[in-house]
């Protein structure tokens, strides 16, 4: 008897222990990791820069909504939350998005910044090219000489540059090939000059410039010497030729020999009493005298060349 | 008759005597016209760029009797405070072979 009932209670434990063992083996397991939070949706769909730089940041850990102080308005309209890294005042602004991605942003591209809400003053900076005016519509600009201009790397150049002042634009003119000429030297023996431009022409100098100018050149007869206009102002120069001037003398040196030599011959008439010396002292004396004539009218009606002066308006 | 050979003789005289005043222009290509000559030639160029600056002096000749000035390169490059010479040109102008004139022109930085 007892070897039965032994029997059956063993037989009773080994059925309970494998149920227990085969029931732990399939039963499902039990979600025993703590639940992770999922990244929360960003709250405004990102908003790529039209150029933004390769450099952005790599996400770092996503932000939480509620530290998403800072708000930044581009010029293109766009609009973002975040928070703001850094603002280089000469360059961009680093500005990490919700999800973690940190956005560089150049500074022509801000338009408003927020932080905290309270809007920071922007450091100054080059209007983007749709903000800039359309330029004014102006007189057609002068078709510039093509022989020469003035050279900025030029000696005149350098010169110029360290003058002080405002600067007047010129326009220059004239009725035959000329430059406009900068004073360097002029006496009775010598005459030197820096050559600005070639008229016609359009050029800014230093209104405080001391220095004389004229507009002339080697076939014409150069203006007088004067000083730069203080405001904008186109120069007319009229132009004759450099010959001009020699004439009166010519004709004068020449009426003189001619009378010098028909007087000799009517000395010599005098003295020989032969017509052909008087007949030929009054030919050369005549064409002598009409030569001083001559040169005396050229002297008093010869033109001279001359500079108008006329403001410049725009 | 002997009237017209007369002046004809003056007048070569004359003209003679005012071809003296042609000076450094006699050799130049087109230089040393008799009546009227009012030219531009050159002298010399160097390897030096095109400057700014141009220094003149100017001699003037009467009747090839009477001559005056300075047309010496040095001189006219010191006027400019040229330093590096790009150009020598040289203008002569003559009239009636009485009075005639003779600039150097010198460019260069």
């Amino acid at each position: 008897m007892l070897h039965s009932r032994n029997f059956c209670t063993f037989s009773v434990l080994l059925a309970f222990v494998s149920h227990s063992n085969l029931s732990g083996a399939t039963s499902s397991p039990a979600a025993a990791e703590p639940s992770q939070e999922l990244p929360p949706e960003p709250s405004e769909p990102q908003q790529n820069s039209t150029q933004s730089p390769p450099a952005d940041t790599p996400a770092a850990a996503p932000v939480s909504e509620t530290s998403l102080v800072d708000t930044v308005e581009l010029q293109n309209g766009a609009y973002l939350r975040g928070l703001i890294v850094e603002l280089d005042p000469e360059r961009h602004l680093l500005f990490r998005l919700a999800d973690g991605t940190v956005k560089t942003i150049p500074l022509a591209e801000l338009k408003r910044v927020e932080q905290a809400g309270r809007e920071l003053t922007l450091p100054q900076r080059e209007p983007a090219p749709s903000e800039l005016p359309p330029p004014a519509a102006g007189p057609p600009a002068l078709p510039q000489h093509p022989a020469f201009h003035l050279n900025p790397d030029s000696s005149l150049a350098q010169e110029l540059k360290l003058i002080p002042g405002p600067r007047v634009k010129l326009e220059i003119q004239a009725n035959q090939p000329a430059q406009l000429q900068r004073r360097i030297h002029s006496d009775s023996e010598f005459t030197s000059y820096y050559q600005v431009c070639s008229a016609p022409c359009q050029l800014e100098l230093p209104a405080q410039d001391p220095a004389l100018y004229r507009i002339g050149s080697l076939r014409t007869d150069p203006t007088e010497w004067f000083q730069l206009p203080q405001r904008d102002s186109r120069l007319d120069a009229e132009l004759v030729h450099s010959s001009w001037a020699s004439w009166p003398r010519a004709t004068f040196i020449g009426g003189a020999i001619l009378t010098g030599i028909g007087g000799a011959f009517l000395g010599a008439y005098a003295l020989s009493d032969k017509n052909w010396t008087r007949d030929t002292g009054i030919i050369v004396g005549s064409i002598g005298v009409t030569a001083l004539l001559t040169s005396g009218i050229l002297w008093l009606v010869r033109p001279h060349s001359q500079v108008t002066v006329s403001p410049l308006s725009f | 008759m002997k009237n017209i050979a007369s002046l004809g003789m003056i007048l070569g005289l004359s003209s003679l005597l005012g071809a003296c005043a042609f000076g450094p222009v006699a050799g130049k290509p087109s230089g040393g016209a008799v009546i009227y000559s009012d030219v531009q030639f050159n002298e010399r160029t160097e390897e030096n760029a095109l400057g700014t600056k141009v220094g003149t002096g100017c001699t003037t000749n009467i009747l090839g009797i009477i001559a005056s000035g300075d047309a010496s390169v040095a001189n006219a490059a010191k006027s400019a405070g040229i330093t590096k010479i790009a150009s020598v040109d040289g203008k002569a102008t003559n009239i009636l072979s009485f009075y005639s004139t003779y600039c150097v022109v010198v460019t260069g930085e």
